[in-house]
């Protein structure tokens, strides 16, 4: 069943991959979890000293006024920095999706047989969303699986929600990708080009937080768009997962067309 | 026509892939698209494929425009991709699995019978495949859904001679069945023995196309003269002689078989003392050589010519 159609066959390919970053992502929240019963006791002494740094330091490393509480904790401790380092997964895969198959040769192989370009892209593209929705899903299952070893059992469903807000800008940037790997044709250049971009933009929004020549542009950033501390504390932002989705689909909608006109590089 | 190109040409930026390919492959034959490595061939296949775009001019499969009909029209080619590249993750059997649910299905019975007739072992990886092997694999993906158009860039390199009879053979089912099969090859002797008629691609552009039959017509006699005293080369230039080359007292060239020109040729050398004088039947590959060779002494065509017999040689080794 897994050799039915491209999708399957792209998701049986990330397998690997699935279970590497969902478990991956898995431990080092157990990592975080599990420290933090001996850390309980400390979180407000930390607070209180921390409200002596300077504001630009705590900006940047996020929301330390809630550090008190146990989504505080983790949303200082995961998910204020998870994203960036998941987009190194979505950008891996999404210039691999075509640009890699075209390195290797395989795409001439695979475009030999009745299947449309359009249909090569948007197969491929879902199976990575498909992928991403299980690392998370795999992801989120540790977390709450951490927090009730650890006996933190108020706010479950509000850390498996926050863990899956990770997945719309998971996906833009993996749609970033597979945008410029189609438009740049280089594997190489594609990664760089669009990790430049995506850790760009989460330094511009990080940094803008505090710095006020950066603040007007953080608008721009990816990760203006994401809101981990209002997700695990107010709920989660929909309109800013929308904006992610929107981008997502433009992106993906440019790599279409793009592919859709130019020549397979031998 | 099952393919046909007009004026069909691709330039990569400034470097040029075809020029003005007029093609005309007809229901039923076998057409070998013959020429030296880098001459255009694999460029022709990837247009044809609508791989690549054409910076001018249409390629047409069963009369219909290639371009915005590619997915439909490959639904009746098998295709075997030059520089073939595997997905090396998959064993053999996986691997067709998945290409055979691109056209909806597979024939196990045939493609198993093929991969006995090709000596390939289906359960093993891909990856772990030699060559030769993947090319195998390459050829059963191609014939497994029983094409009415084949196109194949190069089928038969790192097959060792054994498995390329197989393949002719699996050809000539294909030709007994009124199925028609496009192949690239820089082997002659290969084109000769399977291919009802050939083009022959030299820079970029298509320099002739000829029944192989009548190729075979042209056949021309080698020569090669000695002589009791220095003869020079133009001495010998005579209607139907071409090629001629001198080697100390020898003088090498070919004649044709037309009436006269080896008349000509016996009373020119009567004319000067001629020690010995040798004469054979000249190969196909010869003959490729002598009609289709660069214009210009000494040129680059006999330089790419070269490379293909020696590719040829390869092969036979390998």
């Amino acid at each position: 069943m897994w050799l039915r159609n491209l999708f399957a066959k792209t998701l049986r390919d990330l397998r690997g991959q699935i279970l590497g970053w969902g478990i991956g992502a898995g431990l080092l929240g157990w990592m975080v979890i599990f420290l933090y019963p001996s850390f309980k006791d400390q979180t407000a002494a930390l607070a209180e000293m921390l409200k002596g740094y300077p504001a630009a330091l705590t900006g940047f490393f996020g929301d330390f006024t809630r550090l008190n509480t146990y989504p505080g904790w983790l949303n200082i401790e995961l998910f204020s920095y998870g994203p960036p380092i998941l987009a190194i997964f979505a950008v891996v895969v999404g210039t691999g999706l075509i640009a890699g198959e075209e390195e290797k040769g395989t795409l001439d192989l695979l475009l030999s047989h009745p299947i449309r370009r359009w249909r090569v892209v948007t197969e491929k593209f879902a199976a990575l969303g498909v992928a991403t929705l299980l690392i998370m899903a795999l992801t989120a299952l540790f977390f709450v699986g951490g927090s009730l070893m650890i006996g933190e059992t108020a706010h479950l469903g509000r850390i498996a929600l926050a863990t899956m807000n990770i997945a719309p800008i998971t996906l833009a940037s993996g749609a970033l990708a597979l945008m410029v790997s189609v438009l740049f044709r280089s594997r190489r250049l594609a990664n760089l080009v669009a990790l430049v971009v995506i850790i760009g933009s989460y330094f511009l929004e990080s940094l803008g937080k505090t710095v006020d020549v950066l603040d007007p542009y953080r608008p721009i950033a990816l990760y203006h768009y994401y809101d981990s501390s209002a997700a695990l504390f107010e709920g989660i932002k929909w309109g800013d997962a929308g904006i992610m989705l929107g981008l997502t689909a433009v992106f993906f909608v440019v790599a279409l067309f793009a592919f859709q006109r130019r020549d397979i590089a031998v | 026509m099952i393919i046909e190109t007009r004026k069909l040409t691709k330039y990569y930026g400034k470097v040029r892939g075809v020029e003005d390919l007029d093609l005309a492959v007809r229901e039923g034959e076998v057409f070998g698209y013959l020429g030296p490595n880098g001459a255009g061939k694999t460029t022709t296949i990837r247009l044809i494929l609508d791989l690549i775009r054409p910076t001018r001019g249409t390629a047409l499969l069963f009369g219909q425009e290639v371009r915005g009909h590619a997915a439909e029209l490959k639904a009746r080619l098998g295709i075997l991709p030059g520089e073939l590249a595997l997905w090396g993750n998959l064993t053999a059997r996986d691997l067709l699995t998945f290409l055979g649910n691109l056209h909806g299905g597979l024939d196990w019975v045939w493609v198993n019978e093929m991969a006995q007739r090709l000596d390939l072992d289906l359960s093993r990886r891909v990856g772990t495949f030699s060559h030769g092997n993947k090319q195998k694999v390459g050829l059963i993906q191609a014939f497994a859904h029983k094409p009415s158009l084949l196109i194949l860039d190069e089928p038969t390199t790192g097959l060792d001679p054994l498995i390329q009879q197989e393949f002719y053979r699996l050809i000539d089912e294909v030709r007994a069945e009124g199925r028609t099969v496009f192949l690239s090859s820089h082997i002659l002797p290969e084109v000769d023995r399977v291919c009802d008629r050939v083009g022959i691609i030299r820079d970029g552009h298509l320099v002739a196309v000829e029944e192989i039959a009548e190729l075979k017509r042209k056949r021309l006699r080698q020569m090669e003269l000695t002589f009791g005293q220095p003869v020079p080369p133009s001495a010998f230039d005579l209607p139907g002689v071409r090629e001629v080359a001198k080697t100390d007292s020898s003088l090498r060239f070919f004649v044709d078989e037309a009436p006269g020109s080896l008349d000509g040729v016996v009373k020119r050398a009567a004319q000067f003392e001629l020690l010995d004088m040798r004469y054979q039947q000249a190969t196909l590959e010869d003959i490729f050589l002598t009609y289709y060779r660069k214009e210009g002494p000494g040129g680059t065509g006999a330089a790419s010519a070269d490379e293909g017999t020696g590719r040829e040689g390869d092969d036979v080794a390998a």
